[in-house]
């Protein structure tokens, strides 16, 4: 009985961690719900396979399906889509900073009495008190990276930080990384790159 | 033997001086009669020849001024046109002594009154008058000897002239003349570049600070970077400054906030405007090269707000730009402006679109000569302010506000510096 209140309780956090990232890779979900190894993880995945969609893109892709969104009351659809691995990189630094509980995507950020100021972070938490910006670089333009960063930079001109907010980059390529590194001249910032979690 | 060398005299006299006059030395006003018979100002009645006939003579300062009667069949406008004949006309180069009475009365009766006499004729002037030309039923000619001067230096005897909530507009000729906010509470200055716009500008606030340092605020929004009115952003009475149009937004909204207050304080006291109120302070909005925020339309909105509320509630608008037109100046703004001033611009046309009539296209390309006009035009030279008498006279009001870099430990200090409020939102993607 014990065990099948257990194993219910897992099943459970796994659709709920997906419905709070969208898209979870085989093996960040054995990284988040501590799963022990892949093969485990798979056989927990093929267990509640009626919640759940897949798709391969060098391992499997997770998202809820439709009886999994009604399980945990999720309202946001995902489908299959190139876009996850957008995600996918995002969750990484989720992972990495050890699953920040302040965390939460796509955030606006803004002056209410500016529009133009307004922008949306892929992803924001809090830690030590300091606003820590996530933002993902997976098939972006240089131009639109360049025009966010100057965005960010006019909202900390305005003051509405207590203090400035740390930035978290996630980029595909090292002459990407270096692009960025150039951008964010003046900012804290740490710029990882996806080979850094595989 | 003395009466026959008086006699001669008299009449060598005689002869001289209808030379002179025939050759319209010494009389404007016969002068001006010639010139209108050879440029064909007049009328042939029956075969009669009828041209203007003087009327009446006075001195006004700085010259005179003829009175003349229009034969019927001219109009004003055929004298207006040929004002640039008339006026060379007067000028036409030519020996002029330069003795006035005084100079005689000065002439000591001793031995070397020859040597007194032939320094006398050796003064000799360049012509260079200048006239103005009205009608009231008569032709009005009045010809000032000098043309208004290229400069008029700024000081403090010049800002002691003004009453109330008057800026000193210039000098024209007869008359130094202020522009008041009161009456008039809103100013369009327009004139192609480097004619004086901003150096009017630094001015008008110089002169409001000096004189109304406690009743005056300002919002200064200065599209040119800052670069020429930088110097007023840490006034105290400056409350917002802006330099580009976002920043300009921001303070526009704020001055609309602060209206929209006094207007419903206004309301609710059953008062009709700041002045009934009893009132003292009042707010200027001053825009330099203002089309940049043109295409903003929720600037252009606030603008035309505070150009149809702005007098009631004290809020007055001084809207500098090259060239107003419906691009750069919204209609309502412009015709809530009464107050114009005009500076040199390149043709009738622009000139039209300042003044709503033509002129500002001749004047002289003099720095600070404009053409002023509420209801009448007047043409002025526009007092120059040099930057070290305005910082002098401005000094006083300056305070130290840290407005620069933001340093750790002023970060520190806690959400009371802080203008703004983050918000976040959360979005259909969370």
């Amino acid at each position: 009985m014990n065990r099948a209140i257990l194993k219910e309780q897992r099943i459970e956090n796994i659709l709920l961690s997906l419905k709070k990232l969208n898209y979870l890779s085989t093996s960040q979900i054995m990284i988040l719900h501590d799963l022990k190894s892949k093969r485990n993880t798979s056989r927990v995945l093929q267990e509640m396979s009626e919640y759940l969609h897949h798709f391969r893109d060098g391992e499997n892709i997770y998202y809820l399906s439709a009886k999994g969104r009604e399980r945990v009351n999720c309202k946001k659809v995902c489908k299959k889509t190139p876009q996850a691995r957008h995600y996918i990189m995002r969750n990484s630094i989720y992972i990495a900073f050890g699953s920040p509980d302040t965390w939460r995507n796509e955030i606006k950020l803004g002056v209410k009495e500016d529009r133009k100021t307004h922008i949306i972070a892929d992803a924001l938490f809090i830690k030590d008190g300091r606003y820590h910006i996530v933002e993902v670089d997976y098939t972006q333009k240089m131009i639109t990276n360049k025009q966010k960063i100057e965005k960010y930079k006019k909202l900390i001109e305005c003051g509405v930080f207590q203090q400035k907010p740390f930035f978290i980059w996630i980029t595909t390529t090292e002459y990407r990384r270096r692009e960025l590194q150039k951008l964010m001249e003046g900012l804290d910032c740490q710029i990882f790159m996806v080979s850094d979690f595989i | 033997m003395i009466f026959e060398i008086l006699t001669s005299a008299v009449m060598g006299g005689v002869f001289v001086a209808t030379k002179f006059f025939e050759s319209g030395g010494g009389n404007d006003a016969k002068k001006i009669q010639k010139i209108c018979d050879n440029t064909g100002l007049y009328v042939k009645e029956n075969g009669v020849k009828k041209s203007i006939r003087i009327h009446r003579k006075s001195k006004i300062e700085g010259g005179n001024e003829y009175v003349f009667q229009i034969p019927l069949g001219l109009s004003f406008k055929d004298f207006e046109v040929k004002k640039d004949v008339l006026q060379d006309g007067l000028n036409i180069k030519r020996f002029v002594f330069d003795v006035s009475l005084d100079d005689l009365k000065s002439l000591k009766l001793n031995k070397d009154i020859l040597k007194q006499i032939q320094s006398l004729l050796e003064k000799k002037k360049r012509l260079n008058k200048e006239i103005d030309l009205s009608f009231d039923g008569m032709l009005k000619i009045q010809v000032y000897d000098e043309p208004l001067p290229t400069m008029f230096p700024l000081n403090e005897s010049v800002f002691n002239k003004c009453k109330g909530w008057e800026v000193p507009i210039g000098t024209s000729r007869s008359e130094f003349i202020t522009h008041d906010f009161e009456k008039v509470s809103h100013l369009i200055v327009a004139g192609a570049t480097n004619t004086g716009k901003s150096n009017f500008i630094k001015m008008m606030i110089t002169c409001l600070v000096h004189r109304k340092p406690d009743d005056v605020k300002l919002t200064i929004i200065d599209l040119k970077n800052g670069l020429s009115l930088g110097r007023f952003k840490d006034l105290r009475q400056t409350e917002n400054f802006a330099i580009n149009p976002e920043q300009a937004k921001e303070a526009l909204k704020k001055v609309q906030e602060q209206m929209s207050k006094t207007m419903d304080y206004l309301f609710e006291n059953g008062y009709e405007d700041v002045k009934e109120a009893g009132f003292k302070e009042r707010h200027f909005v001053i825009i330099d090269e203002a089309a940049d925020i043109a295409d903003d339309k929720d600037c252009v909105e606030i603008l035309e707000d505070i150009a149809r509320r702005g007098r009631a509630s004290g809020f007055y608008l001084v809207y500098a730009t090259q060239y107003p037109t419906t691009q750069t100046v919204s209609s309502q703004v412009k015709r809530n402006c009464m107050g114009r001033l005009c500076f040199v611009v390149d043709s009738a046309i622009a000139s039209n679109v300042v003044l709503d009539q033509s002129g500002a296209e001749d004047l002289p390309l003099i720095q600070g000569r404009a053409i002023y006009k509420t209801v009448k035009c007047k043409t002025v030279q526009v007092p120059y302010a040099d930057n070290k008498f305005i910082q002098k006279t401005i000094q006083p009001q300056i305070n130290i506000r840290s407005r620069g870099e933001k340093n750790e430990q002023s970060d520190s200090q806690g959400a009371e510096n802080r203008k703004y409020t983050l918000i976040l939102e959360e979005t259909e993607l969370s």
